[in-house]
């Protein structure tokens, strides 16, 4: 009888070891429920020292600016709104292409860790470089300032916005764009 | 269009009242009370109400705006635009409309920020006549259009030939033959073009779809040096004769493997087959069993207010005997995910999604009709704001208003596709599935995975979740996108939330895993019973209520205790339709006051009233307690001026009524001031029969009702502003009251 105990007693604790190793397991598997959508990012931002979006200190007078779409609850969004308005450079010379000048603005930022991501796309390209990944900064107007060139009536800009482990994404045409 | 969303009012600032005994003589004496307390609340900004539109639609497959109405009956109209309120004057042919259900707009998106109001207006003469709307503040017309009143008749009829026009007829026109008419015994209809004879065209039609990067489902991204083959399954089929202006010879469906056949067919003919992006059942004249329903996949981005069907078009001459043509979409990017030519597979994709869940949904009801349904997808639909023909359509989602309502999906290249992720797809599909065959009060706006929210928001996207993974038969809730879709986010259904995270009846991600379990773990026919059974008879939709109904749909297979069981992981401890907690549930130390700061009644989700007995005085109050109430402003998610859908900004009331008559309901702040222009909303409905109730005669300080003895209702506030409270911290001493005021005058 005893020993029947002291079986029991070694089963119990094997069983205990496999639930504790199985609690392990499960703990890990639960991290990787849902992935981090701004790992990525949050990854260049640790290797590259990113330089901080500028403060915008104006009254913001949101008659002057557009705002962009909000995301899909659904879809899990930043929270992060943003604002932007674009300058025409002119056509560039001896060029078929047009400059741009987009002005963003990023408000409603809580994290210390939120960056702004933007990308051009639809024929559009960035002066200089193919994309910029800045840190904004929490409680205050954010400000950016990207330079693009693009054929006329095509182009547009992807401007992805983390924080919270929570990513957004959306789309700015370049004035006048026209469907492709 | 959106009676069963409940009815919304919005306060008028400009009759404030100051004391409670104010509001049982009315609000004439305003501007004397404001000026006498100084009033705590930030004022709002007033502007004329902006009309942009009048929505007269009433059915989901609509392309363009309706423009005619049915003559001497009754409409009710929706209005749209900013700053709109229930005090606009609203006339039609010079006769006045009672407006009700102030509530948001999702024309553009679920987030556009704009509203709309319905109104009633009485039944004119065939003509046309002027629908005017005047503001109030400002007495000025706002807004102005002509509506052609027509015979009801012709227009039932117009209405006829219109779902004639987009459902498929699956049969022959040739010349003798018998026309083969829908058998809803068998999705696969070859059709006998000449019995006995001629010759036969059969095929297979594909479509062909990329593979996730990832194989642990770790990732959203699309390896699209990777794709399959998929059958397009139960996809409509015509077969041509293009030697006669492309006359439809015959239509068919595919089978389950993707296989179609047409027989009798003529040799030597110019032929061509057509696979369009519809799955479609509809019944025969006078067969009243079978499922019905028609999905059509359309490009919102083609010219015109009749929006094409995306189709897959292959020529051949008939030899007489056996002609194979074989279809297959072609995904049109290249091995890195660059587009290198026309995304055919797209349409086909998303049609995939929506045949397996109705294929499901027919195992639980076999009977099932479901509303005809655009669903719009282009590869310009791009998360912008603006023209949703233009492909501005903010994201995609579900809109039941607007001039092209339906299902929107995302497809813009290197920014945001949604074709082949088949748990977005679910989750919208389910937002249509909510509307047409149950209910949702899902007040909308932003909120994340990790925040306390209202409890309707939190089931209204958490539901949304677990049907689509039910649906579209994947625990994971995957989401591709950026350039070349190779980043993304996955959720795994069957995952609780984290310890840290938000958890409860208030978070998405909590109420997702619960009925994404019940679903996989009692089968979906009681979950869509369940599901079909909140359509009426509930106070507001809420995970309590779901349960509440999935148990008494589950034939004893799901108990309470067995329910609650699995509701332990998500911090979920209640099936009572209310919410009510035993009392030897302890508090939830993540929102209580003591632990985490928040509100002191957070837990209680309703506020049980107990009007007296009216006395027979033209106004009397009803209730001087049961319906003091806080506002929670520290909590995430409910902490920002923005939160309005916070857990806290919506409080919920309950009460029988002990008279047949007006009932009036009146809402003051802590200092009994009433809440600012634009602050609240209010929506009552009969618990018995869910019913909303149209709610009139806003006087900017309260509402009323017609209530009938012994039936019960529920009220729902919800606060819009809660930057009208500048201290970050809760605020409590908010009342309800229930009266009695002047009756309504006869309808």
């Amino acid at each position: 009888m005893r020993m029947k105990n002291r079986k029991s007693m070694l089963q119990i604790g094997v069983l205990a070891l496999v639930a504790v190793l199985a609690g392990g397991y499960f703990t890990v598997h639960e991290k990787l429920n849902l992935k981090n959508p701004c790992a990525d990012l949050l990854t260049i931002s640790k290797e590259k020292n990113l330089i901080s979006a500028s403060e915008y200190k104006e009254n913001l007078d949101l008659g002057e600016w557009n705002k962009t779409a909000k995301v899909s609850p659904s879809k899990f969004p930043s929270g992060i709104d943003a604002f932007y308005k674009f300058e025409t450079d002119g056509a560039k010379e001896n060029s078929q292409e047009i400059a741009y000048k987009l002005s963003l603005l990023f408000t409603s930022v809580d994290d210390d860790g939120a960056i702004a991501y933007v990308y051009p796309h639809s024929g559009a390209s960035m002066v200089d470089h193919l994309n910029d990944i800045f840190l904004i900064q929490k409680r205050i107007v954010n400000q950016l300032t990207i330079k693009l060139v693009a054929k006329k009536s095509t182009g547009g800009v992807a401007v992805v916005t983390c924080q919270n482990g929570r990513k957004s994404v959306i789309s700015i045409d370049l004035p006048g764009y026209v469907l492709q | 269009m959106t009676t069963d969303e409940g009815l919304i009012m919005k306060c008028s600032i400009g009759l404030v009242i100051t004391a409670f005994t104010l509001f049982l003589t009315g609000c004439g004496n305003s501007d004397t009370a404001a000026g006498a307390v100084k009033d705590p609340i930030m004022a709002i900004s007033e502007s004329d109400a902006v009309v942009e539109g009048v929505d007269l639609s009433d059915s989901l497959d609509q392309e363009g705006a309706v423009t005619q109405i049915a003559a001497n009956k009754t409409k009710t109209m929706t209005l749209y635009g900013t700053n709109l309120q229930l005090g606009l004057k609203v006339t039609f042919n010079g006769a006045t409309c009672l407006n009700h259900d102030l509530q948001a707009y999702d024309n553009q998106n679920e987030d556009s920020g704009k509203t709309e109001v319905l109104t009633d207006c009485p039944g004119q003469a065939i003509g046309t006549y002027a629908l005017k709307v005047s503001d109030p503040d400002s007495g000025k017309e706002v807004y102005s259009t002509n509506i052609e009143v027509v015979d009801g008749a012709t227009l039932q009829n117009q209405r006829q030939i219109r779902l004639a026009s987009i459902r498929p007829a699956y049969g022959s026109n040739l010349t003798g033959r018998a026309v083969y008419v829908n058998p809803m015994s068998a999705r696969h209809q070859a059709l006998q073009l000449t019995p006995g004879s001629g010759g036969t065209v059969t095929g297979l039609v594909k479509w062909q779809r990329p593979l996730l990067a990832t194989s642990n489902v770790t990732s959203a991204a699309l390896n699209y040096s990777q794709t399959e083959l998929m059958p397009g399954k139960g996809l409509v089929v015509k077969l041509l004769d293009a030697s006669s202006n492309d006359a439809v010879l015959g239509t068919t469906a595919t089978d389950a493997s993707g296989a179609y056949t047409f027989s009798g067919v003529p040799a030597s003919a110019s032929l061509k087959v057509q696979v369009v992006a519809q799955i479609a059942e509809t019944r025969a004249t006078g067969v009243t069993t079978g499922a019905q329903y028609n999905f059509m996949l359309r490009n919102n981005t083609a010219t015109g207010d009749a929006k094409p069907l995306y189709v897959l078009t292959q020529s051949f001459t008939s030899s007489g005997g056996t002609d194979t043509q074989n279809l297959t979409a072609q995904l049109g990017f290249d091995t890195s995910g660059n587009v290198t030519g026309t995304r055919e597979s797209a349409p086909f994709a998303i049609l995939d999604v929506i045949y397996n869940a109705v294929d499901k949904i027919k195992t639980a009801d076999s009977n099932v009709t479901l509303s005809d349904l655009n669903i719009y997808w282009s590869t310009e639909n791009r998360p912008g704001d603006g023209d949703k023909t233009t492909g501005l359509i903010g994201t995609s989602h579900f809109a039941d208003t607007g001039n092209f309502p339906g299902v929107f999906i995302l497809g813009k290249a290197d920014v945001d596709t949604d074709e082949f992720d088949r748990g977005v797809l679910g989750h919208e599909f389910g937002h249509y599935l909510q509307f047409v065959a149950s209910y949702s009060d899902n007040p909308g706006g932003s909120h994340g995975s990790n925040e306390f929210k209202d409890a309707s928001l939190a089931y209204g996207e958490g539901f949304g979740t677990a049907i689509g993974g039910l649906l579209s038969g994947s625990q994971f809730y995957a989401d591709s996108s950026e350039a070349k879709q190779a980043q993304g986010m996955v959720q795994d259904l069957t995952q609780a939330p984290a310890v840290g995270q938000a958890n409860g009846f208030y978070a998405e991600n909590s109420v997702a895993y619960l009925l994404y379990k019940l679903g996989t773990q009692y089968g979906f026919t009681p979950f869509w019973k369940a599901t079909t059974s909140l359509k009426t008879g509930h106070e507001s939709a809420t995970v309590f209520n779901f349960l509440d109904k999935f148990i008494a749909s589950s034939n004893g297979a799901a108990t309470s205790s067995a329910v609650l069981t699995l509701a332990q992981p998500v911090n979920i401890k209640s099936v009572d339709p209310l919410g009510i907690l035993d009392a030897s549930v302890q508090s939830d130390a993540a929102i209580n006051s003591a632990a985490s700061g928040g509100a002191a009644d957070l837990e209680l989700l309703y506020k049980v009233m107990s009007p007296q007995a009216p006395n027979g005085s033209d106004v009397q109050q009803l209730t001087s307690s049961g319906g003091d109430f806080c506002l929670n402003k520290k909590l995430k998610g409910s902490n920002k001026d923005t939160n309005s859908n916070g857990l806290g900004w919506t409080r919920r009331f309950t009460f029988t009524s002990n008279f047949t008559g007006t009932m009036g309901v009146k809402l003051f702040n802590a200092d009994k001031l009433a809440f600012p222009d634009g602050t609240l909303f209010v929506k009552i409905r009969e618990s018995s029969t869910g019913k909303s109730l149209p709610f009139y005669l806003w006087d900017g300080g309260a509402g009323r009702w017609s209530v009938t003895k012994d039936v019960k209702y529920s009220i729902t506030v919800q606060v819009l502003e809660p930057k009208i409270f500048t201290s970050s911290g809760n605020t409590c001493g908010n009342n309800l009251y229930l009266w009695q005021p002047i009756a309504l005058p006869a309808a």
